[in-house]
């Protein structure tokens, strides 16, 4: 195994079968996520961001299948496990959260509970006071005011902010090597939002854990990821070092996304908008996905549709215009 | 200073719920300039949407009074309170939720005309609504269509023409931008400037995104559980905030600027205390790490800081603070 891919992602493509047709939701991305590292996955709804993060883990709804390419994590390449080697590599060196924690935990069962069946199943703990200690410990490190009380309380009692507290323990309670992070703060208020994006970040230091982060949020894959793929309509468009991306976003669509936000430091006169709306995924647009709604958009992006490449600095873009200029000089 | 449009004297708005009473909207007054954007901002359960409401009257308050354009609210009759209604109107922040499937977009948008009995020729009614159609970036020919056959952004123009279809003088946007994707929310905050500077309206614009605030309005009001700590120009409060919860809750915002991070800087800790059972005294107490004795003792009066800025806090921020 190379040590600089912890995960590694082959020109992967999940398709649903939908009323209206065969649905491409994620359509032949490639990326990898080193050990520690902060991956941000950015885009809009229904830009199959969300979709990739399941084909990971094997969450597919039943209408959906990964019909081609290689998801290689740890060494093992998932698609060939049996759902049972799956499983048990879910929860334990893969582990996932999710925007709303209240869908995402059990209203009948105690907190600790929950927890504690993590640990027992995956066999990190043998008797239920272990598992109790541990778990007490891993609130505190999650930030829980008063773990021992909250051991014992249910998810309606606790705050929003506490309930993705919980949801954070209990991926990171067995140590996993990637945990996936699926919207995680988009739907807390801003101040706790902050408080959970240190966490993450502390988490992932200290425990060396790679993040994979999803989020349609600008401001936070600036603040915690090391790298980003942007992407739109099933596929990356551009993919680069942050501090890169958000110096030097070469993709119209990047590009227009960045330009289209208000900011905090100064009034604007009038914000940037991308004209349009995403192409229908069952009727997608010939070429490039985006060239219906692209300023820069020629003939050539209408027919071909073009390839990934990069244009120095690790950094990749997905069109004719912009990065062949840029690559040309 | 401009003409007062709408003022907010004492506003008090009790719910009763098992456990106790929430206070949702404690002694609120402000006033609202003609043609101004005023945002209130605030997280989840500050009251903010609350006041939106009981500054239209949809809510009734508990105690205090609401001025528009020098009339009492509360002293109307049903009659006269209807014809007033033509001039406020409310956007509201789930597309989904707020348009009947069952009403083609046509209907939707004429509804109010109907209820208020104007135009009552149906073909001056209907070239009234294609027109406004047109201009809010619906096409007409989408007369007939239903609201499931239109996405988040769309529904959000429609909802947004009816609100305009009675030509009203203020209008309370409630998130109206919140459930919408980046690239559309930029649409619509500039079709709502647009229609601004094409009509004079005055907006209340409700949002809990900071960045959206700071872009669209001129003044801001930050609320916290049920009271307003800080009121003033945007550019002021953003970047010299007085009140110690505004500058928290403006420096949590993530930046989308990779050199921006804020990996030192101190965060607000703890979370929002219960409505039902607030702190004494300042209720941002429990969680400011500049609360003395006294913030427990007493509620801190608004006080005026000059320059259309006032701050309801004991220790307001100075200026080598903000560094």
């Amino acid at each position: 195994m190379n040590d600089t891919e912890l995960l590694k992602i082959e020109d992967l493509q999940t398709s649903f079968q939908t009323k209206r047709g065969v649905v491409r939701a994620v359509d032949g991305v490639s990326f990898s996520i080193a050990p520690g590292e902060t991956l941000g996955i950015v885009g809009e709804s229904g830009c199959g961001k969300s979709m990739t993060a399941l084909s990971v883990m094997g969450l597919l709804e039943k209408n959906g299948k990964v019909t081609r390419g290689s998801i290689v994590f740890d060494g093992q390449d998932l698609l060939a496990l049996s759902s049972r080697q799956r499983r048990s590599m879910c929860g334990d060196k893969l582990s996932m959260i999710f925007q709303e924690p209240m869908t995402s935990l059990n209203p009948v069962q105690t907190v600790g509970h929950q927890v504690r069946e993590t640990l027992m199943v995956h066999g990190q703990v043998k008797t239920r006071d272990d598992a109790k200690a541990r778990i007490i410990d891993l609130f505190r490190q999650v930030g829980i005011p008063d773990p021992e009380r909250r051991y014992n309380s249910y998810p309606h009692q606790l705050s929003g902010g506490l309930r993705q507290r919980v949801m954070i323990a209990m991926a990171m309670a067995c140590e996993p090597k990637l945990l996936i992070a699926d919207e995680p703060t988009t739907a807390l208020d801003v101040t706790i939002e902050a408080q959970i994006l240190h966490l993450m970040r502390k988490l992932s230091r200290e425990h060396n854990t790679a993040v994979m982060m999803i989020t349609h949020n600008l401001g936070v894959v600036a603040e915690i990821c090391d790298r980003v793929c942007v992407m739109y309509a099933g596929k990356i468009v551009e993919q680069a070092e942050v501090h890169e991306l958000f110096r030097n976003p070469i993709h119209p669509y990047t590009n227009g996304l960045l330009r289209s936000l208000p900011k905090m430091q100064s009034g604007q006169e009038r914000l940037y908008n991308i004209r349009g709306m995403i192409p229908d995924l069952v009727n997608m647009p010939a070429g490039c996905r985006f060239a219906p709604r692209c300023d820069h958009a020629c003939a050539r992006c209408r027919e071909d549709e073009p390839q990934l490449i990069d244009v120095g600095n690790n950094h990749l873009v997905r069109c004719f215009c912009r990065g062949e200029e840029d690559r040309h000089g | 200073m401009a003409d007062v449009l709408m003022q907010a004297e004492h506003l008090h708005k009790e719910f009763h719920v098992p456990g106790g009473v929430v206070s949702a909207v404690s002694d609120v007054s402000l006033t609202l300039y003609k043609g101004e954007t005023l945002a209130l901002v605030g997280e989840s359960g500050c009251g903010k949407s609350t006041l939106g409401r009981v500054l239209l009257n949809l809510i009734e308050p508990s105690s205090g009074k609401v001025v528009f354009d020098g009339q009492d609210l509360s002293t109307l009759s049903a009659r006269e309170m209807r014809s007033i209604r033509r001039r406020m109107q409310i956007i509201f922040q789930d597309p989904f939720a707020s348009l009947d499937p069952r009403m083609t977009v046509g209907q939707i948008i004429e509804e109010p005309l109907k209820i208020h009995g104007l135009m009552p020729d149906r073909a001056e009614r209907r070239a009234f609504v294609c027109h406004l159609m047109e201009r809010i970036g619906i096409r007409p020919e989408y007369y007939t269509r239903s609201p499931h056959q239109f996405s988040g952004g769309q529904r959000q123009r429609i909802g947004i023409a009816r609100a305009l279809v009675l030509n009203p003088d203020l209008v309370v946007c409630d998130e109206p931008v919140s459930a919408l994707d980046v690239s559309i929310q930029a649409q619509i905050l500039n079709l709502l400037q647009d229609l601004q500077a094409e009509r004079g309206l005055t907006y209340l614009f409700i949002s809990h995104d900071l960045s959206v605030v700071r872009y669209i309005s001129q003044r801001v009001c930050v609320m916290f559980l049920g009271c307003v700590c800080e009121t003033g120009p945007s550019e002021a409060v953003y970047t010299h905030p007085l009140h110690p919860y505004s500058r928290f809750l403006l420096d949590a915002v993530p930046q989308p600027d990779p050199e921006l991070r804020k990996e030192d800087r101190d965060l607000l800790q703890g979370e929002i205390p219960s409505p039902i059972a607030p702190p004494s005294g300042c209720r941002f107490r429990t969680r400011c790490p500049y609360a003395q004795p006294i913030c427990a003792q007493q509620r801190p009066e608004m006080k005026d800081y000059g320059n259309g800025r006032a701050c309801a806090c004991f220790f307001p921020l100075t200026e080598d603070q903000h560094e």
